[in-house]
């Protein structure tokens, strides 16, 4: 009976309770629970992230501490003008060389490709060349052996030696003969793009001045290894190329603008000597207070490690502990005394700097305008140059004054730290001279690969979503959705690695083309850069765009479409003018989404970008990314060091972008979408 | 004509709708062009290497690639297995040749180790490696008898105590008669005085073991790697007097720096040796005396594989003996260098295998993985040099790391994650759906729960990467027996009756803490001496996270893959139809009942869509395990070199990092340098990869649309 009643069906049950609470609501509760896993696991994130992170700005106060009081700020301030006064001098050698090359011919190059040629035909022919090589060895090897025997008096040596001699000489010939014949296959398979990048550039210059040389230099190539005997030699086209082309040097050096801009370039390379000189004096004392500095923070650790551990060593050990707590520096080094030791050096700075200055002036007047020059390259540096040179006295000028009114004791707030990471333009970690964490360079590597990224993908994504939608038969439908939801399936790793392997060599080649040598930036410097990573992105993200994008399209109401062919627009202009507008808050969120996810892929820039922590000046530049310098670095990082504290904080400046981006994205969708 | 209203110029309409057309059309296709042109070039590049392979890809672990050049009419022997291993490599047949197949008789010896042996460390590790063999120690004894072998007629010098130790010992040097040498050594007592000084930093390295009091500005250890001749900073705070060996002043007097010093006496001490003479062969000893003639003799040819710090083992054979194999040279050695070792059941066996000679038409130059190329050395060395390595002569050779052998490891430990991951995703994501589906009224808490999921969704992977870093791998609570000493937090659960073994504790640096003794005193004196563990008879929860481990990893992926997994299986619990609940409630069903038997039975196979859609996100992510799971090189199968039982071996087994596919790929593609022999490991492990993925994908899109035809309500 009991039994039924409690399977009544409108019998509440009452047999299990906890604590007042059913079964029933237990089970609800357990799913609830659960449900705030969603939130939990953000309020985690926050939690976990902003635990390390905000530790780094304390150890960033201290390291900031430590780089003004041992007087590193100080010479960074006067290696900051060294640094600009090198970028000058090394941009007029660019001018001129680029300009010589332009007008004295490839010449003097030939040899450098050439050479290049062979280290790959030498790769190419290993086996080869390894046969040729030891079958000459042997006879080397053998030969004083034979002339003894020959000449003694044993006949049967005699016999030997000849004997020996001729099947040596006969594996020599035939090595030889081989290794010709192979020449001019392999020759033939070596092709400009398959050179190192240093040389492909130059290569491809001189394929574009004169197109004969290239094939030319094969048939030297060839030249080379038939007549080949294990010893360098130069063929006669390449050296013939080389003479004239030094020759022609040489001729127009003298005239008057390459005088002029010898004479610029020497007064650049003399100018800087002594001050160069002072700079190094300045750092080499300044990393003697820095390690002092150092050693006394770290000291105060070990201390209290040694004198926990000395009640409990063995006697032996205590004693050689006892020796190492003597050695503790308990002292803080007397900065003040050192600070005056080192703005010691501010007369002598004056006095070099004041002439180096007027001397690098004086020469920067003389500088040809850029429309004296006739290659285009060459015009380009001379404009940076000029650029530059108008910048300089005032740069050197405030270098200077910063010199000049730097205090060692100039209290560090945490404005200082904040603003250290945020603003600043340095990232390097395990420096032997100060460790920087500066998140701009990072943040503009992310920003400008994003945007490209973005740019390339919007067109691309939208424009499929509106042709799928509204434009393509049932059975285009059919192929393409899944085929672009097949993309959003494969791992980021793969096209990383397609991009290190396939596509970044693709876009440098295309990059050296004559055809697009007007787009700025062209032709880039290496495979590794923000247009390749950007490219890789685009298609990364085409997927989560296309796929939003064609939802909103969708979600637009049928009687708008219908409402618009009614009055005899047609398809198209249903959908540009229509539709795309209606559907606008989606493809924005969409855009938006994208972005969110183009910025948070870590792969293809860790192993496409390039990796140079530095702000770019074009979109062929390499980049070092946030997401890339996390990847890269965790892994080495202490935990508990700067470093580390460093990395998670540009986890956290992420993890907010993601959370800024998203919420945007749910704004725009929900203030101006859903209009149905 | 006119009728139509947006028209004025019907021509001009009709090329700018074209051209409008097109370009729609064009950006359309150049999508797909693209995607089709990345599966193409992939299957193009790696399917010939596959072919070549075979399913030695698959099964094989990532090895190192050899490559050797050898010289015409090489002659070698191999075993057929590396043989064949050797002409999947090196495909092209005209250099090898005079192929011949033929029996290589091996002389084993097999033998039974009874309980109580003792055992040197080496010994018992060449028995481990050669059978599928494990024992644990019971204990280390410093003072049983060992046996070393003298492999040249030498004369050790020992000091008078230990040759009167020897004496006194019972060992087969005791008997040994010996001559009494005088040596004489000097030690210098030197005067320093106050001061900043520039020093050698290979100076201050030798300064560093006398007594010397100076404070050292700088890190002396990386100055020592990279430029011990570099000058640093010194400062001796007071003048002082110490005693230096030869080495430490004949040092300082050739340092360059400006430290000033002056030689205050040459102390004299002399001392007695006792030579005894040693014939070659093999000698018994006390092992405590063995460590004491080596120390003093360090150069002298003795040979042995025993661990000098720890002493010989006593093996716990849990009463159990296996039988044993050892090559028989191997065995004579460990017989006369163990006289402790109790054996059983000794009976030579003879083993055939097949080999292979060969012999190179052309100097030509063979690639092959690792493992194989060392078995072709040992199989054609002609001595084995001081070091019992095998030498053969080869032209020149060189090495690529990942660029041979397979991808077996990385398949494992992908597939293990994606297990783990999706139970633990699947158990969390369903049973919120199911709150937010069918317990869930709208309200302020539920939108805000579909915030957070949205949000969720958003976040990058490198950020649930260091999240997971931060929170899995380093603070979550593990449940264990021998806990870290450095864990701040460590809650007591339930005891434990069986202690780590002697050779678990040595493993894993577990000092064992007794009941008597000071927990804290104890603690800090092992950590002192470098031990990471302990154990004192309890299970913990310990705040000390799981380190980079399956579970670690697995957690993170599901925290990542969790909004994809909440919102298909809502999807799909929506799907089901109301009135099914409704007519399961109106029966007298509960909530929970009518949940049970009418609403989750329909929706499972959207929930299992759901998680293969799961599963394809989840096994190509490399940033969320690149500080939680995954490691570069591993040598052993997950399942394999587990040594604990019952419960314990579990949490071993989730608790090792493993390589994944994903991370493979990156080593390949970034981490190492780029030549043309790594290619093959990349593009095969690509293809495969993908073919893994895209077979999942596949499979996903094909569910969906055989469900959506399928259960139309």
């Amino acid at each position: 009976m009991n039994n039924d009643k409690s399977e009544h069906p409108f019998s509440k049950n009452k047999g299990f309770k906890v604590l007042g609470v059913g079964k029933q609501e237990l089970i609800k509760y357990f799913f609830g629970g659960n449900a705030f896993i969603s939130i939990v696991v953000l309020l985690l994130i926050t939690i976990f992230l902003a635990r390390e992170a905000i530790y780094f700005f304390p150890q960033s106060n201290t390291n900031l501490k430590i780089y003004r009081q041992a007087g590193l700020e100080f010479t960074d301030y006067t290696d900051d003008q060294l640094k600009y006064q090198q970028r000058l001098k090394s941009l007029a050698t660019n001018v001129k060389q680029y300009e010589l090359f332009h007008r004295a011919g490839f010449g003097e190059y030939v040899p450098k490709v050439f050479s290049e040629m062979k280290n790959q035909a030498s790769e190419k022919m290993k086996p080869e060349i390894l046969s040729f090589k030891i079958s000459a060895d042997r006879i080397s090897s053998k030969e004083i052996i034979w002339s003894i025997w020959s000449k003694g008096k044993n006949e049967e040596k005699k016999a030997l030696a000849a004997k020996q001699q001729k099947e040596f000489t006969d594996q020599f010939n035939n090595a030889k003969r081989i290794l010709a014949k192979r020449i001019n296959t392999v020759a033939y398979e070596i092709s400009i793009n398959k050179l190192k990048p240093e040389i492909k550039q130059i290569a491809y210059k001189i394929d574009n001045t004169d197109p004969s040389v290239f094939p030319k230099l094969q048939q030297a190539l060839v030249e080379f290894y038939s007549n080949y005997t294990g010893k360098e030699f130069t063929p006669e086209f390449v050296k013939s190329s080389s003479d004239e082309g030094i020759r022609r040097k040489n001729e127009i050096a003298k005239d008057d603008i390459f005088t002029n801009l010898s004479d610029i370039e020497k007064t650049l390379t003399v100018s800087y000597l002594d001050f160069n000189k002072m700079v190094n004096e300045l750092r080499e004392r300044v990393s003697v207070i820095k390690d002092r500095a150092v050693s006394y923070f770290i000291s105060k650790e070990k201390e209290i490690a040694l004198k926990e551990g000395i009640p409990l060593a063995s006697p032996e050990r205590k004693a050689e502990l006892e020796v190492q707590l003597a050695r503790i520096i308990s002292k803080e080094p007397d900065y003040g005394n050192l600070a005056i030791e080192t703005t010691a050096y501010l007369p002598q700075h004056k006095q070099l700097h004041d002439t180096m200055v007027a001397s690098t002036i004086s020469a920067l007047s003389k500088l040809p305008s850029p429309e004296d020059l006739e290659n285009p390259e060459a015009q380009i540096k001379l404009k940076t140059l000029i650029t530059l040179s108008e910048n300089y006295p005032e740069f050197m000028q405030s270098q200077r004054a910063k010199l000049e009114s730097w205090k060692y004791d100039k209290p560090i707030t945490t404005l200082d730290s904040l603003g250290s990471f945020f603003f600043g333009s340095k990232w390097v970690a395990n420096s032997s001279w100060n460790n920087f964490f500066g998140l701009k360079p990072l943040f503009g590597g992310s920003l400008f690969i994003t945007l490209i990224a973005v740019t390339i993908a919007t067109p691309f994504a939208v424009g499929g979503a509106i042709y799928v939608n509204r434009l393509a038969s049932p059975l285009e439908q059919n192929i393409i959705k899944p085929i672009i939801e097949f993309i959003q399936a494969i791992p980021s790793v793969v096209i990383a690695f397609l991009g290190v392997l396939v596509v970044g060599q693709k876009i440098l080649s295309l990059s050296y083309s004559d055809m697009l040598n007007w787009i700025p930036g062209f032709p880039a410097q290496g495979e590794q850069m923000m247009l390749t990573a950007g490219i890789l992105l685009a298609f990364m993200a085409v997927p989560t765009m296309f796929t939003l994008a064609e939802d909103a399209i969708n979600n637009v109401p049928k009687s708008y479409r219908e409402a618009s062919l009614a009055l005899g627009a047609t398809k198209l202009q249903t959908v540009l003018k229509v539709i795309l507008p209606c559907s606008l808050s989606g493809v924005v969120a969409a855009v938006l989404l994208g972005f969110g996810r183009i910025i948070g892929e870590t792969m293809v820039v860790l192993l496409v970008a390039g990796g140079r922590i530095k702000w770019p000046d074009t979109w062929t530049d390499p980049v070092h990314t946030m997401t890339g310098i996390i990847a890269q670095s965790t892994g080495e990082a202490a935990a508990g060091s700067i470093q580390y504290r460093a990395l998670f904080l540009v986890g956290l400046m992420l993890f907010l972008i993601s959370l800024i981006l998203n919420s945007l994205a749910q704004n725009v969708i929900k203030r101006y979408g859903a209009k149905s | 004509m006119s009728a139509n209203p947006f028209i004025k110029k019907k021509g001009s309409l009709h090329t700018k709708e074209r051209i409008q057309k097109s370009l729609l059309f064009l950006g359309t296709y150049t999508i797909l062009i693209f995607t089709l042109y990345i599966f193409w070039h992939i299957a193009w590049k790696g399917a010939p290497i596959l072919m070549q392979y075979g399913t030695d890809f698959i099964t094989r672990k990532p090895e190192t690639l050899e490559v050797v050049g050898f010289d015409k009419g090489k002659q070698l022997i191999v075993d057929q297995k590396s043989f064949d291993t050797l002409t999947t490599y090196n495909p092209s047949k005209e250099n090898i040749q005079d192929i011949e197949t033929f029996k290589k008789e091996f002389s084993f010896t097999s033998f039974k180790i009874k309980e109580g042996s003792l055992i040197g460390d080496g010994y018992l590790s060449d028995i481990e490696k050669q059978n599928d063999f494990f024992a644990d120690f019971t204990l280390r004894n410093k003072t049983a008898t060992t046996g070393f072998t003298v492999t040249k007629n030498t004369i050790l010098n020992l000091k008078p105590t230990t040759f009167e130790k020897i004496q006194q010992s019972d060992s087969s040097l005791s008997k040994l008669e010996s001559q009494v040498i005088e040596f004489e050594d000097n030690t210098f007592e030197v005067n320093f005085t106050k001061g900043e000084f520039n020093v050698q930093a290979k100076t201050i390295e030798l300064l560093k073991e006398s007594n010397l009091i100076y404070y050292l500005f700088g890190n002396l250890k990386d100055t020592m790697d990279d430029t011990p001749d570099l000058k640093m900073n010194l400062e001796i705070p007071s003048d002082q007097t110490v005693t230096l060996t030869p080495s430490q002043h004949s040092g300082l007097q050739s340092d360059n720096g400006d430290i000033t010093t002056s030689l205050k006496a040459k102390l004299v001490e002399k001392y007695q040796r006792n030579a005894i003479s040693l014939n070659e062969g093999t000698h018994t000893i006390p092992f405590n005396l063995l460590v004491d003639i080596i120390a003093e003799n360090p150069a002298a040819p003795i040979s042995h594989i025993h661990n000098l710090d720890k002493g010989l083992i006593a093996l716990d054979m849990k009463g159990t003996s296996e039988s044993l194999l050892l090559p028989t040279e191997a065995f004579e050695i460990l017989r006369s260098e163990n006289p402790l070792l109790l054996l059983d059941e000794i009976t030579p066996v003879t083993k055939e295998e097949d080999y292979v000679r060969f012999s190179f038409a052309n100097a030509c130059m063979i690639k092959l993985p690792t493992s194989n190329m060392s078995a072709l050395r040992i199989a054609n060395a002609g001595k084995t040099d001081s070091n019992n390595e095998a030498r053969l002569k080869v032209l020149n050779e060189h090495v690529h790391p990942y660029s041979a052998g397979g991808i077996s490891g990385p398949i494992w430990g992908t597939s293990l994650l994606v297990v783990a991951c999706m139970m633990i995703g699947l158990f969390i994501g369903v049973a919120s759906a199911v709150f937010l589906g069918e317990y869930s009224k709208k309200g302020r808490l539920i939108s805000t729960i579909r915030l957070a999921m949205l949000n969720l969704a958003g976040v990058p992977s490198i950020v649930f990467g260091i999240f997971g870093l931060g929170l899995f791998v380093s603070v979550a609570p593990k449940l264990t027996k021998t806990p870290s000493i450095e864990s701040k937090v460590a809650i007591p659960i339930f005891p434990s009756w069986s202690s780590p073994t002697l050779r678990a504790q040595e493993a894993n640096k577990i000092v064992v803490i007794n009941e008597e003794q000071n927990k804290t005193h104890v603690l800090r004196a092992a950590q002192q001496n470098g031990l990471s563990r302990y154990f004192d008879g309890t299970y913990y929860l310990s705040i000390e996270g799981w380190g980079n481990s399956i579970i670690a990893g697995a957690f993170t992926l599901a925290m990542m893959v969790l909004p994809i997994i909440i919102t298909s299986s809502e999807e799909s619990l929506r799907a089901v139809p109301k009135g099914f609940r409704e007519a399961s409630l109106a029966l007298g069903a509960s909530k929970w009942q009518s949940i049970r038997t009418a609403v989750l039975p329909y929706a499972t196979p959207g929930i299992l869509t759901a998680s293969v859609l799961g599963i394809t996100r989840v096994a190509g992510e490399t940033a969320p395990i690149m500080f939680t799971a995954a490691v570069a090189e591993k040598s052993d199968l997950p399942f394999n070199g587990l040594n604990g039982t019952g419960m314990d071996k579990f949490f071993e087994f989730i608790s090792q990092s493993v390589q994944a596919m994903p991370y493979h790929i990156y080593t390949v593609a970034g981490k190492i340098p780029q030549s043309d022999y790594n290619k093959p490991m990349q593009y095969g492990s690509v293809l495969v990869f993908m073919i893994i993925v895209m077979a999942f994908a596949g499979l996903s899109v094909f569910l969906r649309i055989r469900m959506r035809k399928k259960y139309k309500w």
